[in-house]
């Protein structure tokens, strides 16, 4: 046979195991319908066999219950199959009363008062029937003078005395005195003050109840079955030293029926302390006597009972229909057939029905029934229910939703972008004025006219010129190209006099530059200057491309400290400091001249910073352009100046070119860039003049209109 | 003993700006040449720091040329561009035929034109300077605008009296006194800057 795996731990273990050998996790679990079979019916009929195959698996104690279940309903036969040995206790009973008193032991002699009370309240409310192994409150009121008897002690109180102490402790509303809600066998002794049983405290049935101890008659113990022979032994030899199951005194039980009839909350239900001794230790037994108890042939104590109980019952007819509902069948009467079971109903009363709960499937509780579930929540999925969204408003609230509705969306969608048309104001005005600027530019490069006059050289554009007169040929002279391609426009007229002033006076030129474009520019112009002046200018016997400076000032510092380490070859491979003009030069001192070419006022701050000081008494030269002017002068205005010559922009360029006679770039521009300037100056005043006028125009016309307002 | 990181770059740094600043006072041929050698270093990781832009530039456009971002065409020429312009410098050099054509018929007319497209923006934008806003200072500076051009220029057939000298009092007188003022501002702050980093309160270096 297959190992099964434990549920709890997952291991292994032998099929024939009910627990895990490991964890000590059911293994088997518990099936319900064994013990749902096991439980004695309700009806008294005796349990089938089909608990059988699971005896193995209950517990002793449950198996225990089964056997006395099975066992009960024996003795609860109805009156056509009373075994003889109830017929040989009930013969004794009727026809010697001495000797049924004798037996009656003092427990059943309680038990004799209270047995009515029991036979109504436990088949009606099953669940509220509970049981008390101490005195409770009301149990003490019901004995005040005992109260600190035990159970045993109480039970051995008679039923007159008990009727007497209750009548004497129930206050004057109890419902006991209630006629419709007192139970007929309580009422019916009560009542009958003048009987025989008022002469000596006792009724008849509670005289023939007073049978002392059943166990100890000699004549019914010989005929008694096993199973009540065996119940007897043990009530003779005490009470058992340890149960299982509680052990509900018979007399608590009547107790509990009293107040359960005279309207009392009952006390809930207590295991009993053990003590020395329990008179009702065998509740099995004494079942078994009331079972025998049939209803075909009630006890002399009992028939008497019977016609009281059936007159008070006439002018109740409430009573009636409680009665026959709580008759469990039709053999026995409804309170035998309640008292009967007492440990069963008890356990039934106790054990809800569980026969419409679920079945545990997995897990330690697997097979138990009405487990309440892990995830109730989330394993019984279901649709969840559909509530309306639908709000209720009124027809004023859902137009003024719509409205705002609309609006929203109105805002929502993107207004179509009004189409401005391609020809506007602004954009002829910019047009004109580049059209205008265009034609006052080209018109003198085209038609050769009208003639500007050619500016006035400065001072500095004097000195400027005069150093360069008064190099040697073949003097080494610093040549600095550091502009941009975008300003070689202005930057080129400008220098180009100055280079062909040098070219004519035959200065060998090194070419050196910060900007990386520096190199480009000066071929470029030196080719442009060489080919429009006619010379024969050509590197590196007349001139040589030192390259470009990394580092700004820095290089600028370095180059001036130490040219030769700093640029050690030319743009063509060869050393410049090597069989040429410059072999003599080993420092910026050396050379002739300097002379940069920026558009860049940083730029010209970082020469004269950085590499005038290592000049000494050698002069700097520099070829500017407009917009640096400002930034520049005060280095030429200086004491001693900083800047020995300087020729600045167009105009320097072209007053250069006419102080050496020579036209270039500087005089071919200077037309356009006179009249360009003219028509821009014309262009500023005029829209400048036109726009404020519109825009004062504007503001008194707003003016006046608020005015108005 | 571990010395921070930080504490051994300021250390470094402090050492070689006080020798190349004592170099300028102290006529020692031992600070002369640890200035020039340190000077020339800078210059050397200039060089380098160029190369590492270059590389840097190629990287962040291929990367954008690479991706679906708007742009990347311009990206793309820039790359082209780049490559060809070094391939044609390291093959025939910088000064060659090929490498002049590029600077004289592609980038010389190219920035010489976004020049003159800004001296047609500013003569817009001054005519309609007074549109904008008119006040004092407004009406102040176009004048002076007018007054450099005006006498920058020679007008064919018309002698201004006292125009040339107008613009060189101009540019002589205010604009250099302002000049100075703001050469004195950068001399003094290019003190402050150098003594800082001379004595570790600014860090540009890290740390």
């Amino acid at each position: 046979m297959a190992d099964v795996r434990c549920p709890m731990c997952g291991k292994l273990n032998p099929a024939e195991l009910e627990v895990c050998q490991f964890c000590q996790a059911r293994l088997k679990p518990f099936q319900a319908s064994s013990l749902t079979e096991a439980e004695p019916p309700a009806s008294g009929q005796p349990s089938t066999s089909k608990a059988e195959p699971a005896e193995d698996v209950l517990p002793d104690w449950l198996q225990s219950l089964r056997q006395r279940q099975e066992s009960l309903p024996e003795a609860a036969e109805p009156q056509e199959d009373v075994p003889d040995w109830l017929s040989n206790l009930r013969a004794p009973a009727e026809g010697t009363p001495s000797a049924a008193e004798d037996a009656v032991p003092d427990w059943l002699s309680g038990l004799s008062g209270d047995t009515p009370s029991q036979a109504e309240a436990a088949p009606a409310e099953p669940e509220q029937v509970f049981f008390s192994g101490e005195e409770s409150d009301w149990l003490s009121k019901i004995s005040p003078s005992q109260p600190a008897e035990p159970p045993e002690t109480l039970a051995q109180v008679t039923p007159g005395e008990a009727e007497s102490n209750l009548a004497e402790t129930l206050p004057e509303e109890s419902p006991i005195q209630n006629e419709e809600e007192t139970p007929e066998w309580l009422k019916g002794p009560a009542e009958e003050p003048g009987g025989a049983a008022g002469q000596t405290g006792l009724t008849d049935w509670e005289q023939e109840g007073q049978l002392g101890d059943l166990g100890a008659s000699s004549e019914t113990q010989d005929e008694l079955p096993d199973w009540m022979a065996g119940i007897l032994a043990r009530q003779a030899t005490g009470p058992e030293p340890a149960r299982t199951r509680p052990e509900i005194p018979l007399a608590a039980l009547g107790a509990a029926a009293l107040a359960q009839s005279a309207g009392e909350p009952p006390a809930p239900v207590q295991e009993p302390q053990p003590k020395g001794v329990e008179p009702f230790s065998s509740k099995e037994g004494l079942l078994a006597e009331l079972g025998a108890l049939d209803t075909g042939e009630l006890p002399a104590w009992l028939a008497g009972i019977t016609p009281l109980v059936a007159e008070k019952q006439e002018p109740t007819p409430q009573a009636a229909p409680v009665e026959s509902g709580l008759a469990p069948s039709d053999e026995l009467p409804s309170w035998l057939e309640a008292m009967r079971p007492v440990e069963s109903a008890a356990i039934l009363a106790a054990m809800p029905d569980l026969s419409h709960e679920t079945i545990e499937s997995a897990g330690p509780l697997s097979g138990l029934r009405g487990v309440l579930p892990a995830e109730p929540g989330v394993a019984q999925g279901q649709k969840p229910h559909v509530h309306s969204i639908k709000l209720q408003i009124s027809e004023t609230n859902q137009a003024n939703a719509l409205l705002i509705e609309q609006m929203i969306k109105t805002e929502g969608q993107a207004r179509p972008i009004v189409r401005r048309s391609v020809i506007t104001t602004q954009r002829i005005l910019r047009i004109g004025i580049a059209v205008v600027l265009f034609l006052a530019v080209l018109w003198p490069l085209v038609t050769g006219g009208p003639q500007a006059s050619l500016p006035g050289f400065t001072p500095e554009t004097y000195a400027a010129n005069q150093l360069i007169e008064g190099l040697r040929a073949g003097a080494p002279v610093l040549l600095a190209f550091d502009y941009q391609p975008g300003l070689s426009g202005e930057m080129d007229a400008a220098a180009a006099g100055v280079i062909d002033h040098l070219m004519v006076k035959g200065a060998y030129l090194a070419v050196i530059s910060t900007a990386s474009t520096g190199s480009a520019q000066a071929e470029r112009l030196l080719a442009m200057v060489n080919q429009a002046g006619q010379h024969n200018f050509t590197s590196p016997d007349q001139y040589t491309d030192l390259g470009f400076i990394p580092g700004g000032p820095t290089g600028l510092l370095s180059f001036a400290l130490s040219p030769r380490q700093v640029m050690p070859l030319a743009l063509d491979g060869k050393s410049p400091w090597q069989g040429s003009p410059l072999q003599d030069v080993t420092a910026v001192k050396d050379f002739a001249l300097t002379i940069v070419i920026t558009d860049n006022p940083d730029d010209a701050r970082a020469w004269v910073e950085q590499v005038g000081p290592a000049l000494e008494n050698q002069p700097l030269t520099m070829v500017i352009s407009a917009q640096a002017e400002p930034m520049v002068r005060p280095y030429v205005e200086s004491n001693p100046p900083q800047i020995s010559g300087l020729v600045i922009g167009l105009s320097g360029g072209a007053s250069f070119e006419d102080l050496n006679g020579r036209k270039g770039l500087g005089q071919t521009y200077w037309n356009a860039f006179s009249l360009g300037l003219v028509a821009a100056v014309l262009l500023i005043l005029v829209g400048g003049l036109f726009t404020a006028g519109s825009t004062v125009w504007a503001r008194t016309k707003e003016t006046e209109g608020e005015k108005k307002a | 003993m571990k010395i921070p990181v930080r504490l051994l770059l300021a250390v470094i740094v402090m050492a070689i700006g006080l020798v190349v600043l004592l170099g300028f006072f102290i006529d020692l041929p031992v600070l002369n040449d640890l200035r020039t050698v340190f000077l020339r270093w800078a210059v050397i990781l200039a060089a380098v720091a160029i190369l590492v832009g270059l590389f840097n530039l190629a990287a962040v456009h291929w990367r954008k040329m690479g991706s679906r971002q708007p742009g990347r065409f311009y990206s793309a020429v820039l790359l082209i561009s780049m490559f060809v312009t070094l391939v044609i410098g390291l093959a025939f050099g910088p000064t060659s035929t090929w490498s002049l054509w590029i600077f004289n018929h592609i980038q010389v007319p190219v920035e010489t034109s976004l020049m003159a497209v800004l001296a047609v923006v500013l003569a817009y934008a001054s005519a309609r300077l007074l549109n904008r806003r008119i006040n004092l200072f407004s009406i102040v500076f176009l004048a002076t605008a007018l007054l450099i051009l005006i006498g920058t220029a020679t007008i064919p057939g018309l002698e201004v009296p006292g125009l040339t000298e107008l613009r060189a009092w101009i540019t002589q007188v205010p604009a250099a006194g302002g000049a100075r003022g703001i050469l004195l501002g950068v001399a003094l702050g290019t003190i402050a800057t150098g003594l800082r980093v001379l004595i570790g309160s600014d860090r540009p270096y890290g740390g």
